[in-house]
Formats: C-alpha cells, sequence, structure tokens
C-alpha cells in the first residue's frame, strides 16, 4: 500500500526534524506535532485552564442537538392542559401576571386553549398532540422535559442563552465548549458542525461561535447550498490533481523556510494546509446523501439536491457515524405570533410535518446501527408561547407570544433515561412548577453524560474563569439512564 | 502520605500536580499545535521538581489565596458571608465566623476549623457546601500551609495601581548591543537567564516587518530597493520616519483601535440594521495620521460632545461610546438594552484605558480588584445620561459628503462602456431578430389563459374575475396578503405558468400592485399545485394537506422587468423573505414567466392551484394579474407576443410596411436577453450615480440628556430591581477625581489622563508593544488586576509608561509616534526571528525577546498584502464602508431580514471599492465577513483588546480558493508577465521579492520555477484548464499575455499568497 500524500509528509518532515535537532526535544515536539488533530486539541488546551476532561467516564459520544428556531409551542405539542381549553377566551389569573414582562401581547390577552387533540402513548403514558404522529411511536425511547424553564424572551438573548448560558453574545456556545473539552474524533472533519434550514426569524453566527475560546472550537456552519464549506471546492480549472502539486510546492517551501527558522508554527501550518486538502474530499463526501439507499430516502422523506430538515437529520447521521462529536441542527420558522408567515394552523402543522418524521426516522436509524446509545437527541426551542393568545381566532391570525416560564424540551439516547416524563407545568402551562429544569442544569447534565464536569470545564478570559454554565447549574440526576 | 483522604491513585495525583505547575509557568493560551510538544517536554523537566512540592513551603498568594477565591468566596466573600466569616480580608478570616472558633490554630491542621470542615464526611458539615470537595491537591495545600504556620502576609498594594516612575536603565555585560534604554532592559534580563540576543535580522526583512508593523502594507519593490541601496547611517531612522508619516499609518493603527471601539457598521443583535458609522472610523484614522496626542485622543473620544464650543470633528469622536449594540427587535425592552449599552460603555472604557475587568462587579463585588459593586454603579452613573436608546440610532448628527469622484469617474466609465457594447449589441440585432423568428415561427401564440373557479384573498380583498380573464383586487387592502387561487386547464400538458400584472384605474398610480405611494408590490413567493391525474375527489379531503394534491416545482422565473435585489427567481426560491417587484416602472403591464422543473401532464379540465404570497407588508400586493398556462417547450417561444405584433410576424418579412418593420424590430428588442441585461446595468449605473449625489452622511454621537437620570445600584446586575442610589465617582483604590469638577464624562476623561492616574499609561504603551511584538510586556493587555499575568518586564513597562506620560527635551507628552519609533529602532526589534532549541526551550513564546518578532498577520492584513502585491489595491483613505466580493447569499441563508431594509443581499461594490483595505469592509455584527473571521477577526460586539491567533485548515481553504485571493493571484501572474525579466528564473525571483521582499535562495527559486514548468506542461495538455482558471475576478485580463503561461503563474502566485512566510510578519 502506498503512503498518502500526508502520510509521506509526515515520514519525510519528520527524517528531515530528525537530522536537524537530534534532540529528544525536536523529535518529541515534531512527531505529536504531526499527529495532531487540528481540529481537536483538549491536549494543549488543558493547558490553558483548568484540566480538561473528560473528567470521568462519559455515557455519550456524539450529541446531536435538533434546535427549533422560533419557539415552538409546547402547548399544542406536549403538555396537554384541559384546564386552558376549560379556560379558553376567559382572561389569566392576575397573580401569574404580576410579574411578568411580555414580549409582544398584552395583560388583558385571553387565554387560549389548544385545537389540536391529545392522546397518551407508551409506558409513560405522556400526552402528545395529533401534530407528532411519528414521535408518539418512540415515545419509550423519549424522556420529556415538561418543567423546562429559561429566562429570556426575545429571539436573540433567548437563543444566546439556549446555546452559549449567557443572553449577550461573546460567549462560547455549547458545541464549542465540548470541542475544548474533547476534541474530536474525526482527523478529517471539524469537531462541531451546524446544519440550518427553514426561514423566520434569522440566526446569528454566535449562537455557534467559540465568543472568547480560540476560534478553532467554532462551529462550522455546513452550507445547503453551494460550497457545504466556505471554500472548499477548487476553482474552475483548478482539479485536485492541480491544487495537490500547487499544495507539493507550498509545503516544501514551508519546509525550506522551517529549516532555516524552526519557529514550530511553521510545521502546524503544514499540517493545516495538509488537512484542508484532505477536507476538499471528506466534506463534499459526507454531504453526498445521493448515496444512500432507496428506503433511506423513504424513511426520512429526504430529497437530494433540495435542503430540507430531512436531509440534515440523515446528514446528521452521517456525520455521527464519521466521528463528527456535536451536529447541531437548526430548523427555523417556529415563531407563531399569528399571521399569515406565522400562525398555529398552518405553520405549526407544516413545521411538524417537516421534522417529525426526519426527526424520528433518525432515532430509529441510530438506534438500528447501535449508535443511540451513545449518542444524544436533544430536541427544543429557545422558548415556548403563550397559554395567552396573541392575533385573531381565525386559522391564519391565530398565534401565541413567546414563554420562557415553562415548557418542553425532550432527550433521548446517549445515557438518557428513556420512556419518563419529568417536571411539569402549572395548570395552565405557564410557570414550570415541579422538577424544574433551567437552561443551566440542561447544559450541566449535558456536559455530564459526556464525562465533563461542568463547574471544571472552565476557560479563563478576562481575568475571571467562564464556564458553560456561568455559575449556576445542577446535574439533573433523574434524567440519567 | 498518612493522611487517608489521599487515596487518589498517585498517578493521578501527580498528574494534577503537575498540570498545576504547568498551569503555573505557562498560563499560555495555545492557539496554536505547535506549541505543544515543547510544553510536554517542559513538562517531563518539572516532574522532578513536583516531587519536592509537598516539602517546598506554601505560599499564601500563589496557593492558598486561589483556592478561598475560588471555592469559598461565594458564600464567605466580599459581597456575602455566611455564618459570618469572611475570607477575603485576613482580619475577618482569621476571626473565623458565628460559631467563634478561629479559622485555624497555626501548625495545627487536625485540629483547625478549617481543615477539619473541608476533609469532614458528614454532608451537613463538608465545606465548599456547593459542588465537589476540594481536591486531594488543595487540601493537601491547606494541610501543609496551617502546618507551616498559616502565614498570612499582610496585602502588598496590587503593582498596576501604584503611580509608576522611571527607573533607570540596568547595567548590562554587554554594551555593544543596546541602542537605546529598551535594549539595556531586555538585555539585563536575558543575561539573567544566560541567553543572548539574535543577530540583527537581514535589510530585507527589516523594511517588510517595519512597512507592516507600521502601515499594515507589504513595501513595493522600488522602496526595497531604495532601502537597501542606502547604506548611509540614516537610512534605517529614516524609513522609519518615512513609515510613520505615511497616512496608511493612521488606517493600520486605526483599525487596531477600532476592534477596542468595537466599531461595527450595524446595530447588532438579531436584527442587526445597517448604521452609518464611518465618519468615526475616519475621525480615528486621521486623528492617528495627525499623531494627536492621546490626551487630546482619549478626551474627545469620551467627552467630545461635552468640551466647550464642541466642534463637528469632536461630536464625531464621541461616537467612540456608541458604538455599542441597539436592539430592533420588535416586543424588545428599550430600557433593557439601554442599560446593556451603558454598561458596555463601562466595561469598554475600563477595559481600553484602565486595563481593568470592570464588568465583575456589575452583579457582585468584583472577586478579586478592589472594585466594589457601588464603585461599579458610580462609574455606570458617567455615562447613565446621555439620551440614547436600547434601540434605532439616535441621536446622530449629519456631517458633509465624503469625496466621491473617484467613485463618479469609475461609474461613468463603466457607463461609457456598457453604453459601446449595448450599441455593438444594436448592430447585431437584425441578425439574432431573424434567428429568432425562425425559431417561433408559428408559435407566437403559445398562451392559454386559464379558466377561473375560484380565488380567494385570505387578507380580505375582494377579488374579481374581468372578461379578459384577469383579477382584479377591491376593497379592503390588507398589510399582507396570500391570494389562492384555482383554475381548470385546458392543456393535457403544462410546461411554464405566465403571471401578467396588469395597470388598472382603480388601483393606486394605476397600478398594478396596491401600494399606494407607487403601485408597486413585491410577489414573495409564487407556487403551484395540483390534483394528481388518477386521485379522486374524496382523497383530497382527509385534512389540509392531501397527498392527493400535490406540489409542482418552478425550477427557473424570468421577468420583462426586475427591480434591483427583486429578481424574478426570487418568486420561486422558497424562501419568503425575497420576492419579485417592479420599481421604478410602474403603471404598465410587466410579466413573469415561471418554467416548472419538469412538464406536468394531466388530464384536460384538471384542477390547478395557485398561491401568491405577499408577506412584505405595506400592500405590496398584486392588484390586477392574469394567469396563462403553455405546454409549449422551446423557451425561447416562451416570451409573449402582443397580438399585433404576432400579426405582422405572420406575415413574410418582404410583405411588411416600414411602420411594421419597426413594430417588431421595437419588439424584438424587448426580447434579447443581452440587451435587457446592459439595459439594467446602464440603468443601475445611473441610479448609483444619483444615489451617490443625493446621498445624506450621519455619525450616531454622545449626548447628554437636559434632565440627569438617577443612578442606582442594579441588585445582582438586574436592571428591574433597584438599590442604592449613587452618584459618579471613581474606584477608591485609584486616585480621586479633581474636587471642584462637575462629575461628568468630561471630567472622567480627563481623570483617565491625570499624572497620577498609575494606568492609562501603562496600558497603553503595553498595547503599542503589543502591536509589534505579538504579544504585550503584560500578556493580559485588557486586565491589569491581579489576576491579569505580572509584566514580563515591569521596568521597561514603567520606563515607556513614562517617557510617553511625561515627553522628553525632544518628544512631548502622550506622543504614541514617539512610543513606536522608541520601540522600532530598538535592537530587540531588529533581530532575525530564527530559533535554536535553546531559546525554543527557555522561552517558547519569545517573551524574553532573545530573538525577533515571528507571527500571523492579522485578517485584513492578509487580503490588504495579497491586493498590494498584485497590484489591485486601491490606496484610497476613508469614506463609506465597501462591499468586496462575499459569498452570494450568505445573508440570505440565515434569514437576515427584509429587503426593504437594504440588509437582505450583500450590495457588492463597483469597480475601485472591491480592492480597498480590509478596515473600510462593511463590518455586520452577525455574520462578519467570513474571510476576516475565519483569521479570527472579532464580530465588533464587545471591546476586544487583543485577537487569538488560531492556524486552521479553514484559513488554508480561505487562502486558496477564497475570490479575492485567486483574482490577486491572476493579477499577480500578469504582472509577472508584464513587469518581470522574460525567463522564468528571473520570473520568479520577482514574483517572490514582490510577496516577501527578499531574494529566494536558490533553492526556494528553483522549487518556484519547476513549479511554473509542471503547470505549464500541464496546462499545454488541457488548455480549457488555463481558459476556465483565468476567469477569476473583475480587474482587468490583459489579453496579450500567453493564456498558459498566465495560469501557470497564477498558479504560483497562488502557492506564493499561502506560504507561511507570506502571512508572517517575520
Amino acid at each position: 500500500m502506498n503512503p498518502s500524500p500526508f502520510e509521506q509528509l509526515n515520514l519525510s518532515t519528520r527524517r528531515k526534524f530528525f537530522q536537524q535537532c537530534g534532540t529528544g526535544m525536536g523529535a518529541l515536539a515534531l512527531t505529536s506535532l504531526l499527529k495532531t488533530n487540528l481540529f481537536a486539541a483538549p491536549a494543549k488546551e488543558s493547558l490553558a485552564g483548568t484540566p480538561i476532561g473528560p473528567h470521568f467516564k462519559p455515557k455519550a459520544k456524539n450529541i446531536i442537538y435538533l434546535f427549533q428556531s422560533g419557539g415552538p409551542s409546547h402547548l399544542d405539542l406536549f403538555d396537554y392542559k384541559p384546564e386552558l381549553i376549560k379556560r379558553n377566551g376567559q382572561q389569566m389569573p392576575e397573580e401569574i401576571l404580576k410579574n411578568i414582562r411580555l414580549a409582544q401581547i398584552g395583560k388583558n390577552a385571553a387565554v387560549l386553549g389548544t385545537n389540536y387533540k391529545f392522546k397518551q402513548y407508551g409506558k409513560s403514558g405522556v400526552w402528545l398532540s395529533e401534530l407528532m404522529p411519528h414521535l408518539s411511536t418512540i415515545v419509550d425511547d423519549v424522556a420529556f422535559v415538561q418543567g423546562f424553564y429559561s429566562e429570556a424572551f426575545n429571539h436573540d438573548p433567548a437563543t444566546l442563552f439556549m446555546n452559549t448560558g449567557a443572553q449577550l453574545a461573546g460567549r462560547p456556545s455549547m458545541g464549542s465548549w465540548f470541542s475544548y473539552g474533547l476534541g474530536s474524533e474525526n482527523k478529517d472533519l471539524p469537531a462541531f458542525v451546524v446544519l440550518a434550514t427553514g426561514f423566520g426569524q434569522p440566526l446569528t453566527n454566535n449562537a455557534w461561535g467559540s465568543g472568547f475560546l480560540p476560534t478553532v472550537h467554532q462551529g462550522v456552519s455546513l452550507r445547503s447550498q453551494g460550497d457545504p464549506v466556505l471554500y472548499v471546492s477548487n476553482p474552475p480549472g483548478m482539479g485536485q490533481e492541480r491544487r495537490r502539486q500547487s499544495l507539493d510546492a507550498v509545503r516544501d517551501l514551508n519546509q525550506m523556510r522551517y529549516d532555516v527558522l524552526r519557529d514550530p508554527e511553521i510545521a502546524t501550518r503544514i499540517s493545516a494546509y495538509e488537512l484542508a486538502y484532505r477536507m476538499q474530499t471528506s466534506v463534499p463526501d459526507v454531504m453526498d446523501i445521493s448515496k444512500e439507499p432507496p428506503d433511506m430516502h423513504e424513511k426520512y422523506g429526504t430529497t437530494p439536491g433540495r435542503a430540507s430538515f430531512a436531509n440534515n437529520c440523515l446528514l446528521a447521521r452521517r456525520l455521527v457515524e464519521r466521528g463528527v462529536r456535536f451536529v447541531q441542527l437548526y430548523h427555523r420558522g417556529w415563531d407563531h405570533h399569528g399571521g399569515p408567515d406565522g400562525n398555529l394552523v398552518f405553520d405549526l402543522k407544516k413545521r411538524c410535518l417537516e421534522t417529525d418524521q426526519p426527526t424520528v426516522a433518525l432515532i430509529r436509524d441510530l438506534k438500528e446501527r447501535g449508535l443511540l446509545d451513545d449518542t444524544l437527541i436533544v430536541w427544543g426551542g429557545e422558548f415556548g408561547r403563550t397559554p395567552m393568545m396573541q392575533g385573531k381566532m381565525t386559522p391564519d391570525q391565530i398565534g401565541r407570544d413567546h414563554h420562557p416560564h415553562g415548557y418542553t424540551v425532550w432527550l433521548a439516547g446517549g445515557g438518557i433515561k428513556p420512556g419518563i416524563v419529568y417536571g411539569k407545568t402549572d395548570e395552565l402551562g405557564f410557570y414550570a412548577v415541579e422538577n424544574k429544569v433551567h437552561v443551566h442544569d440542561l447544559h450541566a447534565t449535558i456536559l455530564h453524560l459526556f464525562g465533563l464536569e461542568h463547574t471544571k470545564l472552565t476557560y479563563r478570559f478576562q481575568g475571571r474563569d467562564y464556564r458553560l454554565t456561568d455559575v449556576a447549574g445542577e446535574v439533573v440526576k433523574p434524567l440519567l439512564a | 502520605m498518612s493522611i487517608e483522604f489521599l487515596r487518589d491513585d498517585s498517578l493521578l495525583s501527580l498528574i494534577r500536580t503537575m498540570r498545576l505547575f504547568i498551569h503555573k509557568f505557562f498560563r499560555e493560551p495555545l492557539f496554536a499545535c505547535g506549541r505543544i510538544p515543547l510544553l510536554f517536554a517542559a513538562l517531563c523537566c518539572l516532574v522532578g521538581s513536583t516531587f519536592a512540592a509537598e516539602q517546598t513551603k506554601v505560599d499564601f498568594a500563589k496557593d492558598i489565596q486561589p483556592i478561598f477565591t475560588k471555592r469559598c468566596f461565594e458564600c464567605h466573600g466580599p459581597d456575602k458571608q455566611k455564618s459570618g466569616l469572611r475570607l477575603d480580608r485576613k482580619a475577618d478570616a482569621l476571626k473565623g465566623g458565628k460559631s467563634g472558633k478561629p479559622l485555624f490554630l497555626p501548625g495545627k491542621s487536625a485540629e483547625s476549623e478549617l481543615f477539619q470542615r473541608v476533609t469532614s464526611k458528614d454532608p451537613d458539615e463538608i465545606m465548599p457546601a456547593k459542588g465537589e470537595p476540594l481536591e486531594a491537591q488543595q487540601i493537601n495545600l491547606l494541610r501543609a500551609w496551617i502546618d507551616q504556620g498559616g502565614v498570612w502576609p499582610e496585602e502588598k498594594k496590587h503593582w498596576a495601581f501604584s503611580k509608576p516612575s522611571r527607573p533607570k536603565p540596568p547595567e548590562v555585560r554587554s554594551k555593544g548591543w543596546p541602542r537605546d534604554a529598551i535594549d539595556s532592559f531586555i538585555l539585563a534580563r536575558l543575561e539573567k537567564e544566560n541567553l543572548s540576543p539574535s543577530p540583527e535580522a537581514d535589510r530585507a526583512t527589516l523594511i517588510r516587518r517595519l512597512s507592516l508593523d507600521l502601515t499594515g502594507l507589504p513595501p513595493t519593490l522600488e522602496e526595497v530597493d531604495a532601502f537597501l541601496k542606502d547604506r548611509s547611517k540614516q537610512a534605517y531612522e529614516n524609513l522609519v520616519d518615512r513609515l510613520l508619516a505615511s497616512p496608511h499609518y493612521g488606517e493600520h493603527l486605526a483599525r487596531w483601535w477600532l476592534d477596542l471601539a468595537r466599531y461595527s457598521d450595524s446595530n447588532g443583535y438579531q436584527v442587526d440594521l445597517a448604521r452609518s458609522m464611518w465618519p468615526y472610523r475616519e475621525w480615528v484614522i486621521n486623528a492617528l495620521n495627525r499623531n494627536m496626542p492621546f490626551d487630546q485622543f482619549t478626551i474627545e473620544q469620551l467627552a467630545g460632545d461635552l468640551l466647550p464650543n464642541a466642534t463637528l470633528d469632536q461630536k464625531i469622536a464621541s461616537g467612540f461610546n456608541r458604538n455599542t449594540k441597539s436592539n430592533d427587535e420588535g416586543g424588545g425592552d428599550d430600557e433593557e438594552y439601554r442599560t446593556k449599552a451603558v454598561k458596555d460603555r463601562v466595561a469598554t472604557t475600563a477595559a481600553t484605558w484602565l486595563g481593568l475587568t470592570m464588568m465583575c462587579a456589575e452583579c457582585h463585588t468584583h472577586k478579586y480588584d478592589p472594585i466594589a459593586q457601588e464603585e461599579y454603579y458610580r462609574f455606570y452613573a458617567f455615562f447613565n445620561n446621555t439620551v440614547d436608546r436600547g434601540n434605532g440610532t439616535e441621536p446622530s448628527i449629519p456631517v458633509p459628503a465624503p469625496p466621491v469622484q473617484t467613485k463618479v469617474n469609475y461609474l461613468r466609465s463603466s457607463l461609457d462602456r456598457l453604453k459601446k457594447e449595448l450599441s455593438e449589441a444594436e448592430r447585431k440585432l437584425p441578425a439574432e431578430q431573424t434567428v429568432w423568428e425562425h425559431r417561433i415561427a408559428g408559435k407566437t401564440n403559445v398562451w392559454t389563459t386559464l379558466e377561473l373557479t375560484n380565488a380567494i384573498s385570505t387578507g380580505g380583498a375582494t377579488l374579481t374575475n374581468l372578461p379578459d380573464g384577469s383579477i382584479l383586487a377591491t376593497g379592503g387592502n390588507p398589510t399582507y396578503d396570500t391570494y389562492q387561487i384555482e383554475a381548470v386547464t385546458p392543456l393535457t400538458n403544462i410546461t411554464a405558468i405566465l403571471l401578467e400584472v396588469l395597470p388598472d384605474p382603480s388601483l393606486p398610480k394605476n397600478g398594478p400592485g396596491r401600494w399606494g405611494q407607487t403601485g408597486n408590490f413585491i410577489l414573495d413567493e409564487f407556487g403551484m399545485t395540483a390534483r394528481s391525474p388518477s386521485a379522486n375527489e374524496d382523497e383530497g379531503k382527509k385534512d389540509g394537506t392531501s397527498s392527493a394534491r400535490r406540489t409542482l416545482f418552478f425550477s427557473k422565473a424570468t421577468a420583462d422587468w426586475e427591480q434591483q435585489y427583486y429578481r424574478a427567481e426570487h418568486a420561486v426560491d422558497h424562501n419568503p423573505k425575497t420576492g419579485w417587484a417592479i420599481s421604478p416602472k410602474f403603471g404598465q403591464r410587466h410579466f413573469l414567466i415561471a418554467e416548472l422543473s419538469e412538464p406536468f401532464s394531466c388530464k384536460a379540465g384538471t384542477k390547478v392551484g395557485f398561491r401568491l404570497d405577499s408577506y412584505h407588508g405595506n400592500n405590496h400586493i398584486i392588484g390586477r394579474m392574469r394567469l396563462s398556462a403553455t405546454a409549449e417547450r422551446d423557451p425561447a417561444a416562451l416570451w409573449p407576443v402582443p397580438a399585433p405584433i404576432a400579426e405582422v410576424l405572420a406575415l413574410s418579412a418582404a410583405n411588411r410596411s416600414p411602420e411594421q418593420q419597426r413594430l417588431v424590430a421595437a419588439h424584438y428588442r424587448t426580447v434579447s436577453p443581452n440587451i435587457r441585461r446592459l439595459e439594467r446595468e446602464i440603468f443601475r449605473l445611473n441610479e448609483r450615480e444619483l444615489e451617490l449625489a443625493n446621498m445624506k452622511y450621519t455619525s450616531l454621537v454622545m449626548k447628554e440628556a437636559s434632565e440627569p437620570r438617577t443612578t442606582y445600584i442594579q441588585v445582582r446586575g438586574n436592571f428591574l430591581e433597584k438599590g442604592k442610589m449613587v452618584t459618579p465617582g471613581v474606584p477608591a483604590v485609584l486616585p480621586p477625581l479633581e474636587a471642584d469638577q462637575t462629575p461628568n464624562r468630561l471630567a472622567l476623561a480627563q481623570w483617565l489622563m491625570k499624572s497620577e492616574n498609575p494606568l492609562t499609561s501603562r496600558v497603553t504603551v503595553n498595547r503599542l508593544w503589543e502591536r509589534v511584538f505579538g504579544t504585550g510586556l503584560v500578556k493580559t493587555s485588557e486586565d491589569f488586576g491581579k489576576q491579569g499575568e505580572a509584566p514580563s518586564h515591569p521596568e521597561l513597562l514603567d520606563w515607556l509608561a513614562c517617557e510617553f506620560r511625561d515627553g522628553t527635551s525632544s518628544a512631548p507628552a502622550w506622543d504614541i509616534k514617539h512610543i513606536l519609533k522608541l520601540i522600532v529602532l530598538s535592537a530587540t526589534y531588529r533581530q532575525n526571528a530564527a530559533v535554536d532549541d535553546q531559546r525554543l526551550q527557555k522561552d517558547p513564546y519569545n517573551r524574553l525577546l532573545a530573538r525577533g518578532p515571528r507571527f500571523r498577520m492579522d485578517a485584513e492584513m492578509i487580503r490588504d498584502q495579497a491586493l498590494a502585491v498584485s497590484g489591485l489595491l486601491n490606496p484610497e483613505i476613508g469614506g463609506p464602508s465597501v462591499y468586496p466580493i462575499q459569498v452570494p447569499n450568505l445573508w440570505k441563508e440565515l434569514g437576515f431580514l427584509r429587503p426593504e431594509i437594504g440588509m437582505d443581499e450583500w450590495p457588492t461594490s463597483d469597480g475601485p471599492d472591491l480592492y480597498r483595505r480590509g478596515l473600510y469592509t462593511f463590518w455586520r455584527r452577525v455574520c462578519t465577513y467570513p474571510t476576516f473571521a475565519t483569521f479570527d477577526a472579532p464580530s465588533r460586539e464587545v471591546c476586544i483588546s487583543r485577537r487569538p491567533r488560531s492556524n486552521t485548515p479553514l484559513q488554508a481553504l480561505a487562502s486558496l480558493n477564497d475570490p479575492v485571493f485567486l483574482e490577486a493571484a491572476r493579477v499577480l501572474a500578469q504582472r509577472i508577465m508584464s513587469h518581470g525579466p522574460a525567463d522564468p528564473d528571473k520570473q520568479a525571483a520577482y514574483a517572490f521579492r514582490l510577496c516577501l521582499a527578499r531574494q529566494p535562495t536558490s533553492s526556494e527559486r528553483q522549487r518556484l520555477v519547476s513549479l511554473y514548468e509542471q503547470q505549464l506542461k500541464g496546462f499545454e495538455r488541457e488548455p480549457a484548464a488555463a481558459d476556465q482558471l483565468l476567469q477569476q475576478g473583475a480587474a482587468e485580463h490583459v489579453k496579450t499575455l500567453d493564456p498558459l503561461k498566465l495560469a501557470a503563474w497564477m498558479i504560483v502566485g497562488n502557492v506564493l499568497l499561502n506560504l507561511d512566510e507570506t502571512i508572517t510578519k517575520e
């Protein structure tokens, strides 16, 4: 077998290096350098702050976070409230709204019951609405967190809060913390990958940014149009062979300069270029779902070449299979205030049609491949929606406002206790009241599943040790398998 | 190890200890893996000493205090004292808590409360009460500390809080080496460490290093040659003076300052609207170029608006603190975002001038530095009195228009070129028309108007079917609307749909849209469905989303007229945020042809449905329209032919009257895609010229409210929870404000520049040092507090601070150019950057400076350099931001905003604006220019003191394939072939020197030549590839050059622009 170009580089450079310095020090240096995975940097990073993990034996290896952007209505999907239906059209009790700030509606907005039929499923007897027919078939694999709550009630701060543990931009996102804490399992792909679909509230890239962590940890957003990774394709007329030849020249010339200056940074640059070359093959390869068998497309509801949440679910499985640690899918369009482009009838139904089947196909697929045990699935938005109505009582005008005080997030696989319902909201679905789980608790729990102690995963910045969980967060033990 | 809690695996314990040591000795965030091995090696060296850890003396500040701070202060610190115990002050701590027991008994760890509590087995007793117990190593340190007597030294004043006084440069052994005081400080330390300085770098390296450091641009070959020839003693200093006087100096330094100022062209947060802030950027460039004294530079930016008779420039300067974000999201609480902006002003001002992390005291008293929460809000009060709100861009002031002549000249020359092309195209029209006539012969009426069966406006308009088959909307005119239209088709095959929008006297301005001001509309989405032919009626009624009704997809849309950014294809792209519109051609018929991705076959009489979505708002809804279908497969025949023209076309050419001929020719002119493209482009450039002439320019400024706002402490940083009222003031650890001055922003700015202030001068010279050497004397240039890193050369820092603050006989106080000049004239700066094992091992990060600085350039510099060496760079200075080539649709994919705000699409600049320096690139916070972000440029949402320097494969991909780098490689190739001597050896050397200033070694030159020859051979085999490659970029294509050689040189250029040395300041 011929060694790959990169292995050849390894051999030649290492040999040269030995010849040049002849000391154990230098040899050690370059050997580990060339083995280093540039997307994974746990060992070296640990030197920059508190020791990094895993701190103990992890249960999960990968995570697929299905972020439903805009704030899906827990009250029309997961959180069955007969009382709400009973009081439909009435005023909310005053004491509930006393200390509440609302985004768009006034405090006199009327109670809105759900129009959708709910039924109980599985051994936990969880109530699910008719909008999630696929999900209802796998509830025994799922843990529903129904007493979930957040703090922010505007999209941008709330999305940042869910992703970075802070409402203001500038903190590292969860995926960046994972990349920083655990590195990557794949040396040809980034540790943290983001895929987005849908329309509606914009997404800002600081939701997957690395904040003050080195940018090597930022989420790499794979695009569904054009290059999946920016500039991964060569221009017309370049071709892989010509690219290889020019990279050979880059490497040789860098090597010559290294021989003179011996700056280790040059050696790192040499490997960065080699990895870039490998990504030119590995990224388009993983993104090409057309090679999946027809039954797979049927299960997921995928159409190669047409961007969809379904396609991204299938991609997520392919990425996880290749060892990408953190895959985050964003699907926009859950912001149902009422109105022609966001109501609880047409648009909510559409979102469910777009997401229910592929989400469940993904979980089944992972299970069949034996990957669900170490792949954690998280499903949820930046907040839920108010028990009060916004808009008008017509199909295309009916909606609910933003609501962070109690809503549903669900988890599956990756060391999560399957088939449970944890926590609940009050009888009107307003406040989380029992077994409440805060954003920081969710983060602490997720990190825990990956063998990371959330208080110890820290990074020193501007004179302070920062964590994903800020100064709070408790691992929610009852959610663990 | 008799103590029972030390059950840890001893290896684990050893690793922990080692980590502790590594952490102490190398608190370097590692941005490149290049450094790991060194640390491993260092770690191995340290192993020996770690065994001695138990016996060595425990140091309170180093070993114990961090444990208290980290694990105990939350409950027993400055803000909370559970059980009466307070551990941040010695006197309080030794007393112990309410229990009355002392904290510890010196020498008797086992009997000490502190030790007993941290090792207790009782869950109610064990401390810390929250989180995991202390680690074995920490407990061990506490035990050893108590047993060694529990020495708790009196707290010394932190070094950074004492006013610096000018130290005398130290004596050194190698007296011949130092050129100035800086060198004496550096050398003294090197001699102590048994290191010797490196030799001076060669002159070509020096001029490149100086040019990059002082102007951010590489030297030209002429400049290099002149410097190499000038052997005079003054040559180096003359060069430095020339560079400091270059207008590019101000640009380069401004870019650095703009990171601190968090300058951006957008408001931030999710909506992230555009703002006009460039006049502030221009002010910074000009101030730095004029070498405005730093005290004035400070005062004008913090309080220019408060100066007596403030000039326009001074008001613009006050925009420094208007670079805060503002939130335009609906439903936001303005006050919340206003207070966030005020907090950002506190954080930014403190970090920029004082090097303090004051924001730590927002929610509680600072954990490490002497800043109480109350002091934080007193500082906050200085900034809490301006009239800006949490959203929008007010207050702002009008500023004079910048010179636009270059742009206008470019537009006019482009117009001239296009007009020539147009007349060229018009000459070819008759021939084209003949071909077209032939092609559409017998197909002049391919469209069948659909018979409508139902039309609903979900917004509540009344839709009437007119006799000509069109629909007219009247009555309710909603903000948004969706038309759902059902029709039967007599066709058995449909390939495309024609949507005509028609004028009507009942519509505003005669239509065809319903928007009152112009008659425009925006068709956001145009969709089509059909019952599948086999489906029976009942199947379709299960729910709203019948399986029998299927969606038909349009693959393409064209229109006779498209408004800029509102193209026909936007109506069929499944993105409801984009749409088709017709400004400014209102009051007339237009049409859109939507082609199906595959023909739809059906029975005659099949029902088809259409959906026309108008989400835009403001009644941007179609007023009158007609739908037709066709089975025609030749796209040429789809363009509708009006009946009179069709009649003429039916006649043979010889039988047409001149009038008839004119009519057909005029019609064909509207059909020709080439003519339409040219006319649209000409229209766009004309509009652009008008826009430039009428542009209003403004800049955001600070403006004090007439009624002062009262400031309260915000409990736990929550703006809704008001605590005690406070007045403006500065932290007690620093010198007081002038007693007789009104405590406002002006007083604060003047206080910052007082010579008693220990921080401002140190912080600023440290930043200048950081610019040049890559790392400051204090590495944490944003944090001079206790958690910051101590200076590597404290006396040098103070010496420079005093030189800056006090000035000398030859230089006034606060002279930035003077400090930079001192630094770059030093022998320290002039060393070469080569490293050997000894230097690498002893000083992996070059903090001791036994070698010259060498680090990767900043994002903007890398791009600027590629433009400069290829000759593309447009050196124009100042003006509004520009939009160089960016990946198409990047903003749209993330869903930023509707087009009416003008931020939906990146409005790519014209001509010369594509090649401006990076600092003029439009800076959008939520979506930073991608290649800059890849090279670690910040989003500028908050003050950034220093950028990380990562080294990643994504960077490689960017500099290899980003179109601007490819264009630069192509133009560099043209330059090599046009200007260089005509033999590959010399051409390679010429190109190498353009990029790196120095001569290549013979092996470097040979490698480039062999690459060139290899590529040339390759392109000879595959000339089409050369043609494809050379398409890159809009800059002039020199057609006289051999394309195969040109492509081969382009590959060489691409390689040169990607060398480590090229993107490194060396």
